[in-house]
């Protein structure tokens, strides 16, 4: 049975198209919070936020100002970094100094 | 009521302002080249502006219409509660589309003598270890004399990476199982839905050894179905796993049917002879 299935779900794949990955927004208990959710096999590399309750949800996404349910836009500007705060780890800041930069140009700190 | 409680923290912290500006402040030594005075204004003008005034309150209700208008296109909320008992999980996902709700034993199987139930006191455990056997050995990491030593605590961090490996592996393994289809969007309900629904309901018949021609048909709800295509194999070493997910679902479904009143036989399907069966067929 389990074979039959198995190759039932393989002729879909076959000719379905890929399916675009969905975000995955997760709410979790609060004993669950400690847990790295997002690291297990089956959310590795997906694009995944997490949100305290639904409510919180309704008021990001309702009570924002923009009608229709949208992402709330986030202005880089306002973000802030912090890089290599000891300064022992040059190689790390070789390696996202950039990056960040491209996004957050105000406010950052690097050591 | 979760999101009651925060307002009221959140409230509560917005009242001490003296406590929360403190925690973000930066401390004295930083160096005077950097634009620090303006950090601090802004910082500062960022947490008044998070104050919640009673006009800023939220007025939506949280109420099952409400949230299924505000998810955002493209977007799958995954909620996992644990039960009182620390047995189960209710897991819920909710779209736009749909909403499906299922509760999983952690513990599917009584643990053999020699091994170690992976209960949820026993991986919080393991966890809360892992985490503090790292934030030690990277604290300690400014006072590694020599170079045997730094090796020592190379390995020691790598033991530690593959040891967070296998937790997360148990976590997926023994509490979702092939209930990995929670963690992703629903597939379309298209032709092509519809065409695996019926093969996988041809399955289901020809293995149920207690339905007959004169039964009624087998009802599959679609979200059921919609489960068994996130198991999918990407890599062909892992198909020992899936092959395991595969049979968990089907348990699943057949427990489903039982209890919809449908008349199986659990024990009576033997679902490696089956296996065999095929391979032969």
């Amino acid at each position: 049975m389990t074979v039959d299935v198995q190759e039932a779900i393989r002729c879909y794949h076959e000719a379905a198209a890929v399916p675009k990955q969905d975000h995955v927004l997760l709410v979790l208990d609060k004993a669950l919070h400690l847990f790295p959710w997002e690291s297990l096999p089956c959310l590795r590399g997906r694009s995944v936020s997490r949100l305290p309750s639904f409510g919180s949800l309704l008021e990001r996404v309702v009570d924002s100002p923009i009608d229709g349910a949208m992402w709330p836009s986030v202005v880089p500007d306002r973000g802030f970094f912090v890089l290599n705060p000891d300064g022992d780890l040059s190689y790390t800041q070789t390696q996202f100094e950039n990056n960040l930069l491209r996004y957050v140009t105000v406010h950052h700190s690097i050591y | 009521m979760t999101y009651h409680r925060q307002q009221v923290a959140l409230e509560y912290e917005s009242k001490q302002s003296f406590l929360s500006i403190k925690d973000v402040q930066w401390p004295e030594q930083q160096p005077a080249s950097s634009d620090s005075s303006d950090d601090d204004e802004d910082l500062t003008d960022l947490l008044s502006q998070l104050k919640i005034s009673p006009q800023q309150k939220r007025n939506t209700a949280v109420t099952a219409e409400n949230l299924l208008r505000s998810i955002p296109a493209g977007c799958t909320i995954v909620h996992i509660h644990l039960s009182e008992c620390k047995e189960h999980f209710i897991l819920s996902k909710v779209q736009p589309q749909g909403c499906i709700v299922v509760r999983l034993p952690l513990l599917k199987h009584p643990p053999e003598a020699d091994e170690e139930p992976f209960t949820f006191e026993n991986a919080l455990r393991e966890l809360t270890e892992i985490i503090t056997l790292n934030n030690q050995t990277t604290h300690a990491a400014k006072d590694i004399p020599d170079r045997a030593a730094k090796e020592a605590w190379w390995a020691s961090r790598r033991e530690l990476d593959e040891r967070l490996q296998l937790f997360l592996q148990n976590v997926e393994n023994c509490w979702i199982g092939g209930f990995t289809g929670m963690f992703r969007g629903f597939f379309p309900n298209d032709d092509l839905f519809g065409k695996f629904r019926l093969a996988f309901r041809n399955i289901l018949v020809k293995f149920l050894p207690s339905r007959k021609e004169s039964d009624a048909p087998l009802e599959l709800d679609p979200r059921l179905v919609d489960l068994f295509l996130s198991l999918k194999s990407e890599n062909p070493e892992m198909d020992h796993d899936l092959a395991d997910q595969v049979e968990d679902l089907i348990c699943f479904a057949l427990d489903n049917f039982k209890f919809h009143g449908e008349q199986i036989a659990i024990d009576e399907i033997d679902l490696d002879a089956v296996h065999s069966f095929t391979a032969i067929g």
